[in-house]
């Protein structure tokens, strides 16, 4: 603690445009210098852990996507995967291939809006209004595939739930080469811009090392140059079959963390489009018990996908019956979000902390859950 | 110290005009802005239905008589200071009070705001406060630097001598002065606090800073002020570079009211110039934006105005 | 009242005033009253023969004090500007400090030192000759060494500083002297110009040098201004608005003397000119305006509100400075409005903040806030002070100024207008610093109960304040005085009429600027007071971001240390106290003379003898050079 007089404590969330989402930080300035930083979550604390364990399993898919608003297939996926383990079932390669499609996409969105975000952090107000533009594409995409805009409840253990439509693939291919033609305009825009090389260079910088003792996961440690992507590592879905690179940066900064997500975007459409191409025919849906007599067998199992704020694992318990004993949910977050912000925000001004958690893609709800 | 008519007229008309064009700009900023952005756009209207609103406010709340002054200098100052610049080059009362008179006149709205806002206990308005007036110094060299070379050019601090003496064809100084016509709309930019130098009121950062306490018709005041000002200082760079819009023989009615519907829209033409560099720019830190302004703009105006100095040794 | 008296009248009055306060030191009240009565009866004969117009110019008059050694009195109407400001300004603080006083300064006689240096800096702007000056001005900084241990931490180091400083002050107006009665046989101030019209060049640039250190020194131009932030921060309060709005005005008046009277612009121009620019002119205003630059720049980095103020003194002087060295009627006209102009403003910022200190104890910015709440009145003051430093145009400080920036302007001058006005930015951002730590933002909860200040501190304030808002209606009464003055050192002064100013480039007319502010007054009232008060709340009830209050919201919420962190960062190297850095060097190498010295007087019979051989191979070398005897 600081000497009252000379600390100023700035409370910056929930109700500010600086923060992301329904969390808080306490500041304590030393002049605009960041003394302190505490992390003031749980303002969205919903229980979800708690109330997975009184819902059945398939009334939990519908709680598990609002885990993460931006980004929520990844928690269907995971829960998927972690059930189809403890019970067996193999998943139809053309749903493998579906899912990954929808988690791509997913990715795309929740990039754009994160990259919108910090074109927000630093008023540049243009790049999310242009962003959110493309995003609203493919919620259009997804919608017409799953009819839901942002909780889709389409990936269910043993499958998706329909197959796409016939159009789809071609609308998906006509949104993705809109996005296409749009980005290097973006890429002008924001990244070719000096007060962005102001802002984002050398911010906050952090090593694979610190990184890795700090639970830093996804995009966050590809800037450091660590290669670590799940989809690579311990692929799941379909990415075994799909040539992707793993994008990192060396720098492990504020520019490095928003360019790795910069080129995961055209790395997640050249994996959509040799998805659409190569995806098999057959069924969509491996057999499964009905959804009101579904039930697992004793056992427990960990799964882990990547999502686009680092990797995230679903622990799930099952004592057999028609409810989990318990869902455990690792979110990317929730590390990135209370111990290394604030071990990042000391030391920064003011102005760069609503950048810095930007740059850091924190998802307030998956600190919650 | 003899007014004709006109002139009286003038006096009277001109809060009225800055009030009037000052709100248009913004609506029409807002329209332009979101063009850029992909987006429909408010009315143009809608900035004078918003302050209509905001003085309509049944309740507003101030937290000590200190804010209701803050808010009533930030008007005043903007008052005084948009009668001593000429329009459309009928001088008002610019030859009772020269450049350096204007010069310190723009401060009192901002140092009235400064104190309204400081007095709501606030620190993201402190802070906000602080920002904007340390920007102010980043950019008070590079302009005073233009403000003298201008002045030292025409051999007169008066600003209506000035634009009196840019009538003519091609006589604008921007022709005479282009260095110091770019330094000084590199520093308007910050004068208006459009980005890269809008840390005043970053939202992101300090919640709006200074505005963060103000609503109702506190609010509605500095809206009042923030219209006004970017009329005085986008009118401000058309009198001392684009000839004050002087284009018809301002001896008729007519020709006065010609000229200043010229002025207007530079004025207009300068306000946009600055919205798009706006739009497509993120903002600065303090720091960086005093390295920015102490550097090229600074360079710029002081080769211009050496360029002056040496000249007037008549070396060259 | 006769006039060839009246210098003495004057002097007997305050001395008088000085040897009651001094002998009755113990009876504090009785000091008091003695010190406010026989100054203000001093002010009142000043005011009295400045308003008749009675001041006769050439009339000198001679004290004898013994053989051959005799004090030269008189006052022409350019020593009356600086007398009248300091003799008007002394009976104000004296009323001021009659409440401060009661509770402090048991253990010195504080009205008594006041009244000596008072004495002091009225002699020495009634001088007529160098010796007299001298003695004065020894009468003058002296006393006020013993003001400066107020008991806080560094206060040793600041009187240090102030002796050290007043030494090499004090050695400057011995070096002037040696110069003039070496060259002239005289003392006088007539011989004083006839050494520099008979002298070379080099004597008239040690002129110039040993000035800057003798008058330099008093008014903090740089690089002889660090003693100032230390001396001025820690005197005792009240006296320290008599320190930096009075007695600093003895220094501005000996530079004026040096370089306008005992020089004079024939001989400056001689050396060449542009524009009437003359390169001696152009060192002193570029000197001048860096002075203002560094002051307002290391004002705007102090928490210590005492030395925030003492930084823009130091910066209101260089401005002074400028004004000087530019000359020509504009420029100097602006340089003379100046001083009267800071004598007001400085005074009344310097008492603004004693009050504040008076009631709270507090001096640090970032401990204090909130004021308004409880001292409105005392703030009103403290406002229209700094709005006036500030130049802001409600108040006569822009007049000043704007003289300033018009003269370089006719001369041409481009480079000093820039760095001027970077320095009024920085003007800007001091002024607000102090503002909004001392008197905004959060109240403490301890200072929750305080009173107003105290009427008789009050009341100095408000005439000062009412006095810098009338001027600047109408900024040429100021001007009436400036002129005559102007023409007593043989310059013209601007046109001016009583309600504007004119000068080459331009025109100010400071009726039509306030009348401007005023309609826009009325109209922003008119918009105001359309719709309904706002409905007061509490100062902690404000922004939270949606989160409950914080602790100690009264100090965490109030924002007043490091308040332009950034511009720290960024300025400090360059900032970072060089100038202080070199003194300190300077003052290593003398002590280690002095150490050189001392070991030589060890009583070592080898060290004499080297040292009256070296002696004897110095003189034979300088009877050589010059008497030609071998």
């Amino acid at each position: 603690m600081m000497d009252d007089f000379r600390a100023t404590e700035i409370i910056f969330g929930p109700q500010h445009p600086g923060i992301h989402g329904n969390f808080g930080t306490r500041l304590e300035l030393e002049g605009d210098l960041v003394h302190r930083a505490r992390m003031v979550p749980g303002y969205l604390h919903r229980a979800f852990e708690k109330l997975m364990e009184q819902r059945t399993w398939m009334q939990n898919v519908a709680i598990v996507p609002r885990i993460c608003v931006p980004d929520p297939d990844v928690n269907e996926q995971a829960y998927a995967m972690a059930i189809e383990d403890i019970m067996g079932i193999e998943v139809p390669r053309r749903a493998d291939y579906i899912r990954t499609i929808i988690l791509e996409l997913s990715r795309i969105a929740s990039h754009l809006m994160s990259l919108g975000g910090l074109g927000g952090a630093i008023g540049l107000y243009t790049m999310p209004m242009w962003v959110n533009g493309e995003r609203d594409y493919i919620l259009d995409l997804m919608e017409q595939l799953t009819g839901a805009r942002v909780y889709h409840i389409f990936i269910w253990p043993g499958g998706v739930r329909w197959d796409i439509p016939d159009n789809w693939p071609r609308k998906v291919n006509k949104v993705l080469d809109h996005i296409e033609t749009m980005l290097p305009h973006y890429y002008s825009l924001f990244f070719e811009s000096k007060v962005t090389d102001a802002r984002l260079k050398g911010l906050a910088p952090f090593d694979s090392r610190w990184a890795v003792e700090h639970g830093v996961t996804g995009p966050n440690l590809r800037a450091t140059g660590f290669e670590m992507d799940v989809r690579r590592f311990d692929p799941y879905a379909a990415y075994e079959d799909i040539d992707f690179d793993v994008v990192t940066r060396r720098e492990g900064d504020g520019l490095a963390r928003a360019l790795v997500r910069w080129n995961e975007v055209r790395q997640s459409i050249r994996i959509i489009r040799q998805a659409l191409e190569d995806i098999p025919g057959g069924e969509h849906r491996a057999k499964t018990p009905p959804p009101l007599a579904f039930m697992v067998p004793p056992g427990d199992s960990y799964a882990r996908v990547e999502s686009s704020k680092g990797e995230y694992g679903y622990y799930v318990v099952s004592k057999g019956g028609k409810y989990p004993y318990r869902v455990h949910v690792r979110g990317p977050s929730f590390t990135h979000g209370i111990d290394v912000l604030e071990q990042l925000l000391p030391g920064n001004e003011i102005s760069d902390v609503a950048l810095i958690t930007g740059t850091l893609e924190v998802c307030p709800p998956d600190i919650d859950r | 110290m003899t007014f004709s008519t006109t002139s009286w007229v003038m006096i009277f008309l001109t809060p009225i005009l800055a009030f009037i064009l000052g709100h248009l700009f913004l609506g029409i900023s807002r329209k332009f802005t979101a063009r850029i952005h992909r987006r429909v756009g408010p009315p143009v209207m809608q900035q004078f239905i918003d302050v209509m609103k905001l003085f309509g406010k049944r309740e507003s709340t101030t937290h000590s008589w200190v804010q209701d002054m803050g808010a009533l200098f930030a008007v005043i100052g903007v008052i005084a200071s948009i009668l001593f610049i000429p329009i459309g080059g009928e001088a008002v009362l610019s030859f009772q009070g020269d450049l350096i008179v204007l010069a310190y006149l723009l401060v009192i709205a901002p140092l009235g705001m400064a104190l309204g806002t400081g007095a709501t206990g606030n620190p993201n308005s402190a802070i906000g406060v602080s920002r904007g007036l340390m920007l102010m110094m980043a950019y008070e060299l590079p302009f005073a630097m233009v403000l003298v070379a201008v002045m030292l050019y025409y051999d007169t601090a008066s600003l209506g001598d000035i634009v009196a003496a840019q009538k003519g064809a091609f006589n604008w100084a921007i022709l005479a002065l282009p260095l110091s016509a770019i330094a000084a709309d590199l520093s308007l930019q910050a004068m208006l606090g459009e980005k890269p130098f809008d840390q005043p009121v970053a939202p992101s950062e300090i919640a709006s800073g200074p505005m963060v306490e103000f609503g109702g018709k506190y609010l509605g005041m500095l809206m009042v002020w923030h219209a006004m000002s970017i009329v005085v200082e986008a009118g401000l760079f058309v009198d001392l570079f684009l000839g004050g819009g002087v284009i018809f023989p301002g001896d008729s009615v007519l020709g006065l009211i010609g000229n200043i519907i010229v002025w207007a829209i530079l004025a207009l033409m300068m306000w946009l110039i600055s919205v798009s560099i706006n739009t497509v720019f993120g903002r600065f830190k303090m720091g960086q934006s005093l390295k920015f302004y102490w550097g090229v703009p600074t360079l710029l105006a002081l080769l211009s105005l050496s360029y002056v100095v040496i000249s007037n040794l008549g070396v060259i | 009242m006769n006039l060839i008296n009246e210098p003495a009248t004057l002097l007997i009055i305050l001395g008088t005033g000085a040897g009651t306060a001094l002998l009755l030191w113990k009876v504090r009240w009785m000091a008091a009253l003695m010190s406010i009565i026989s100054s203000a009866i001093a002010a009142g004969v000043v005011i009295h023969t400045g308003l008749l117009g009675k001041i006769a110019s050439n009339e000198i008059w001679e004290f004898e004090i013994f053989n051959d050694l005799s004090l030269t009195l008189g006052t022409n109407w350019f020593s009356y500007l600086f007398l009248a400001s300091i003799a008007v300004l002394a009976p104000l603080v004296l009323i001021y400090s009659w409440e401060p006083m009661r509770t402090r300064q048991k253990d010195r006689p504080f009205y008594g030192l006041f009244m000596i240096s008072l004495v002091g800096a009225v002699g020495v702007t009634m001088a007529r000759d160098l010796l007299t000056l001298f003695l004065f001005w020894e009468l003058m900084t002296w006393p006020v060494i013993l003001l400066i241990g107020d008991g806080r931490p560094r206060s040793g180091k600041a009187m240090k500083l102030y002796f050290g400083f007043g030494m090499l002050s004090a050695s400057g107006i011995l070096g002037i002297l040696s110069i003039v009665s070496w060259s002239e046989g005289g003392v006088a101030y007539t011989d004083a110009v006839n050494a520099m019209a008979d002298g070379s060049t080099g004597i008239r640039i040690a002129m110039v040098l040993l000035g800057a250190m003798a008058f330099g020194t008093k008014a903090a131009l740089a690089p002889f201004h660090i003693w100032a932030p230390a001396a001025y921060g820690h005197t005792e309060d009240p006296f320290t608005a008599f320190f930096s709005g009075g007695l600093s005005k003895t220094g501005i008046y000996g530079a004026f003397l040096v370089v306008d009277v005992f020089i004079g612009t024939t001989i400056l121009i001689s050396y060449g000119s542009v524009n009437g620019l003359t390169p001696i002119g152009f060192f002193i205003a570029i000197t001048g305006a860096i002075t203002a630059l560094i002051g307002g720049i290391m004002a705007m980095m102090q928490d210590d509100a005492k030395k925030l103020l003492a930084y823009s003194s130091i910066s209101q002087l260089g401005y002074i400075f400028v004004g000087l060295g530019v000359g020509g009627s504009t420029a100097t006209a602006g340089a003379l409005y100046h001083v009267l102009n800071h004598t007001a403003f400085k005074a009344v910022l310097f008492m603004g903040l004693g009050a504040v200190i008076y009631r709270t104890g507090e001096y640090r910015l970032s401990k204090l806030g909130g004021m308004i709440h409880v001292m409105p009145l005392t703030f009103w003051c403290f406002l229209v002070g700094i709005f006036a430093a500030a130049a802001i145009p409600i108040t006569s400080g822009l007049a000043s100024k704007w003289l300033i920036y018009e003269g370089a302007l006719e001369k041409g001058v481009g480079i000093l207008v820039p760095i001027l006005f970077l320095a009024s930015a920085a003007a800007f951002l001091y002024s607000f610093r102090i503002l909004q730590g001392g008197f905004m933002g959060q109240l403490r909860d301890e200072f929750k109960d305080i009173k107003e200040a105290p009427i008789t501190m009050l009341i100095p304030m408000i005439i000062i304040m009412i006095a810098l808002i009338v001027v600047a209606f109408i900024p040429g009464l100021p001007m009436e005085l400036i002129s005559r003055a102007m023409a007593d050192i043989g310059m013209e002064a601007p046109e001016y009429s009583l309600i504007s100013l004119e000068s080459g480039v331009g025109s100010y007319s400071g009726l039509v600027v306030m009348l401007a502010v005023v309609a826009g007054f009325i109209t922003a009232v008119l918009m105001f007071f359309s719709r309904p008060l706002g409905r007061h709340i509490d100062l902690r009830d404000t922004f939270t971001a949606g989160e409950e209050p914080i602790p100690n919201m009264d100090k965490r919420y109030h924002y007043a240390w490091k308040f332009y962190a950034p511009y720290e960062r960024f300025l400090r190297p360059y900032f970072n106290n060089w100038i202080g850095k070199g003194w300190a060097k300077v003052y290593k190498v003398s002590s280690q003379v002095a150490r050189l010295h001392r070991s030589v007087m060890n009583g070592d019979m080898t060290g004499y003898i080297w040292l009256i051989f070296g002696a004897m191979v110095l003189v034979g070398m300088v009877l050589y050079r010059y008497g030609g005897w071998f």
